[in-house]
């Protein structure tokens, strides 16, 4: 190297342009970010309100209520879509678009509502009955996962301002589904129902936001502006509410960190102690149970899994404290039932029936005349925390001589498609439904998109029938029953309630979970001065 | 000239059909139902079974690849099922964040690569010891892992800079640039190395050459002989890596663009993969088809400027 740096010549001393240029713009680049960093501070606007509140959370299925996903990515709808009525916090049901509502049968199939007056959609058209009829019997012919929860039922308006609501079947859980948790009570506007293809990229509904479709990026960034015709302008916070897109957790913190976002709805275990650490407020609370849950109880695939005693076993063998904290932290509560506290059916002393016990498990097995184990296939999200408690449970299964056989899913349509594919025996997924009626609905009945081996039990589906024709004041022990059922028979293996985290700014105010769903409702965050 | 540009369109239309069918060979392998994606838990075997009949997804393969085409040659790329976006508009959002992001990736790897390159086959020593280094660290380090650790540091840690998220030039031009530098940090490294260690090796062949001894005895500065005349001839085997990283630029948005939250085609790849879109996926594999086309083209042309006997010929 040195021969060619002496054939260069003398003027090898003096600085290249080219190194010139790069420190001018090092200096600029600094200065830049020096002027530009960091988010901007809201001012607040003369009415009140604060300029923005900036949300992260994963990408929506749809803003199509009807094709929309419901919890948490029901943000994306009910910021512009009032509801029914509003399930707050505390766990109580309070009027929304609907003033007044009651069940007029003896079985719950029978619903009526009587409708705001004077509410105008964010287009100007008037909310009538029929308008909200339609949008019900629209609802449930969508694609989304909580459509499937109406398509039982008929609406038609029935007075100027009444709507009745007609199940085939009885269904007890009407609050709830015409609530902004489960999408159906979201009423969309005439015209937006006429043109159902307008619905994915704008918004008809009658919500305290508008879409803005003009500062959207599909899939990016969603931006809702306050609609000044809102019936109630008291519940409008700020000017423009901003929902990000983050599909990955550690990109939400940062963001979060950063101050990029407000508030980040994603958390987990993964990162809560990062959260923790970082000085955020951190908000959380049971929102789903997980678990070992079993799809073939009639032992299809996995013979042994017919003997109610194999099942039991599976349940004796499993140290819930032990892995409950080790895989999802200090939050995680141990559980033994399909339901969570606050939900009709839960009894805190069915989480005693399966205590940690090896011996126990092994001679249920050997009575049952599998003594040296089997296998059971287990489909589940690949990477992520429910494989790795899956991966805790099989370590704690192997001391009976079972094993899980891991039929990994990259995403929840490959996991469907594994579920129904008849080669699974079981499988983890969060289950955030808010009853037991719900639960069933999905895991157990008849076609049901998690049933996935369709294996359908008449004893549940008359004890299930018999709670959802019962009156909800009366309906608890009918729920028990349903719950006791199935803990007994040990239809599916629960080992943790699992911890819904929200990651805010320490200048967000107002924030507060829902007493049975652990959802924070976004419409009640205010930020400080 | 004109030849050349006509002779590259007639080669890109069968590479067009090729791609997409290879595209719609590859996604029906996709163990994931576009169906079942769109329906999540909660929805029930006749749900599903509706939905798979309107989307079309119950007919054989080549039946369904074949009705894509024709919408596809009567101008209609479909619309995403999840969003009903028209593919079309879902890339011409997306379409100018991705090229900015591989443009200026590129940009800085070739500008800082040929600096490096240059100063360590003409210096030597530190230099050298400085191209070895970003040599291992570019192809070493994956630029997802090094978007990660360029987060933690400047924006979580030091807060300099913004952690992820797109700020449009036409809505703030210095934010449009900061919301770049990490990004195309994590992207370019790779590309340093590689044109870096190209052009050492080119400048040290070319610096040897009779005909720069021919020129130093003529009494010609030495920035005029290095910058004008030897990096001029030791250009084209560069030029032929800078394509090259180009190409890997593409694929590298998949990552960096996840990384960053940044919206552009690769992330936009990531979700349609995860809800099994092919239509979407097609529509982002016929865009980058065409990206690479028009590059290669243009490397075509910047040879024949370079060296006038590929002209002639």
């Amino acid at each position: 190297m040195k021969h060619l740096a002496n054939r260069v010549g003398a003027k090898r001393r003096r600085l290249p342009r080219a190194g010139i240029a790069l420190a001018l713009g090092a200096a600029a680049a600094l200065v830049l970010s020096a002027c530009a960093g960091g988010s901007t501070t809201p001012t607040g606007s003369s009415d009140g309100r604060a300029d923005e509140l900036v949300i992260g959370m994963g990408a929506p299925s749809s803003l199509d209520p009807s094709g929309a996903a419901f919890n948490v990515p029901g943000y994306y709808i009910n910021f512009a879509y009032d509801s029914l009525i509003h399930w707050t916090n505390d766990n109580t049901m309070e009027p929304g678009l609907a003033t007044e509502w009651k069940y007029t049968d003896d079985e719950n199939k029978v619903f009526q509502l009587t409708i705001r007056s004077g509410v105008k959609f964010a287009d100007g058209e008037d909310l009538t009955a029929q308008a909200v009829a339609d949008s019900i019997n629209y609802f449930k012919t969508g694609t989304g996962p909580t459509a499937g929860s109406y398509t039982q039922m008929t609406a038609a308006a029935t007075g100027d301002l009444q709507v009745t609501v007609t199940s085939e079947v009885s269904n007890p859980n009407m609050e709830q589904l015409f609530s902004q948790f489960y999408l159906g009570g979201d009423i969309i506007a005439p015209e937006g129902i006429k043109d159902p293809s307008k619905l994915t990229s704008q918004s008809y509904g009658a919500g305290p936001y508008t879409l803005d479709p003009s500062q959207t990026v599909a899939s990016d960034h969603y931006t809702y502006v306050a609609n000044d015709t809102y019936w109630d302008q008291s519940a409008i916070h700020f000017d423009k509410v901003v929902i990000k897109v983050y599909d990955d957790e550690n990109a939400g913190l940062a963001a979060v960190q950063t101050g990029a976002v407000d508030v980040y709805t994603g958390g987990s275990s993964t990162t809560i102690d990062a959260a923790k650490s970082a000085g955020l407020n951190v908000m959380g609370g049971t929102a789903y149970w997980n678990g070992l849950q079993l799809t073939d109880q009639q032992g299809k695939i996995v013979p042994a899994l017919a003997d109610q005693r194999v099942r039991q076993a599976l349940s004796y063998a499993i140290d819930r404290a032990t892995v409950a904290k080790a895989v999802l932290g200090d939050d995680a509560v141990p559980i033994e039932q399909p339901a969570l506290p606050g939900q009709a059916g839960y009894e805190e002393s069915l989480n005693s029936t399966y205590p940690y016990d090896v011996d126990k498990a092994k001679s249920l097995l050997a009575a049952a005349g599998y003594p040296d184990g089997f296998t059971i296939p287990v489909t589940v999200l690949s990477g992520t925390w429910l494989e790795r408690l899956m991966q805790a449970v099989d370590g704690q299964l192997q001391k009976i001589g079972v094993s899980l056989e891991f039929v990994p899913a990259a995403n929840i349509g490959e996991f469907l498609g594994n579920l129904s594919s008849g080669k699974v025996a079981a499988f983890d997924i969060p289950i955030s439904t808010t009853s037991l009626y719900s639960t069933y609905g999905q895991n157990w009945k008849e076609n049901a998109n998690l049933n996935g081996n369709n294996e359908v039990d008449a004893q549940l589906k008359s004890l299930v029938d018999t709670a959802a024709a019962t009156p909800s004041a009366d309906a608890d022990p009918a729920w028990q029953a349903v719950n006791e059922y199935l803990v007994d028979q040990a239809y599916t293996i629960p080992v943790a309630a699992s911890y819904q985290y929200y990651y805010l700014a320490t200048d967000i105010q107002g924030a507060a979970l829902n007493a049975s769903t652990a959802l924070m409702d976004p419409l009640l965050l205010t930020k400080s001065n | 000239m004109v030849r050349l540009i006509l002779r590259r369109i007639a080669i890109s239309i069968p590479l067009i059909f090729v791609v997409s069918m290879l595209v719609f060979a590859l996604q029906s392998l996709s163990p994931t139902d576009p169906a079942q994606a769109l329906l999540g838990t909660g929805g029930t075997q006749e749900q599903l079974e509706a939905l798979r009949e309107k989307l079309g997804l119950n007919l054989p393969l080549w039946q369904q690849y074949l009705n894509y085409m024709s919408h596809v040659l009567q101008g209609d790329f479909m619309s995403s099922y999840r969003t009903g976006t028209p593919v079309t508009t879902l890339i011409a959002d997306r379409l100018p964040v991705t090229l900015a992001l591989i443009i200026l990736g590129v940009l800085v790897g070739t500008v800082v690569g040929v600096a490096l390159g240059t100063a360590s086959a003409i210096r030597g020593g530190f230099f050298g010891k400085l191209l070895d280094f970003v040599s291992l660290a570019g192809l070493a380090l994956p630029n997802f892992w090094l978007g990660l650790a360029l987060v933690a540091v400047f924006a979580v840690t030091l807060h300099l800079l913004p952690s992820g998220g797109y700020v449009p030039f036409t809505q703030n031009p210095v934010g449009w640039a900061l919301s770049l530098v990490l990004p195309v940090a994590a992207l370019s490294l790779g590309g340093i190395a590689t044109v870096a260690k190209t052009t050492r090796e080119s400048m040290l062949e070319v610096m040897n050459r009779d005909f720069i001894r021919t020129l130093r005895a003529a009494g010609l500065g030495g920035g005029s002989i290095i910058w004008k005349h030897g990096l001029k001839n030791a250009a084209i085997p560069v030029i032929s890596v800078v394509n090259l990283n180009f190409i890997g630029a593409l694929t590298g948005t998949v990552f960096v663009e996840s990384v960053f939250v940044l919206p552009g085609l690769g992330s936009l790849v990531v979700s349609a993969v995860n809800g099994a879109e092919i239509q979407v996926l097609e529509g982002v594999a016929l865009t980058f088809t065409i990206i690479v086309v028009i590059v290669n083209l243009l490397i075509d042309i910047s040879y024949g400027w370079l060296n006038p006997k590929v002209r002639a010929a």
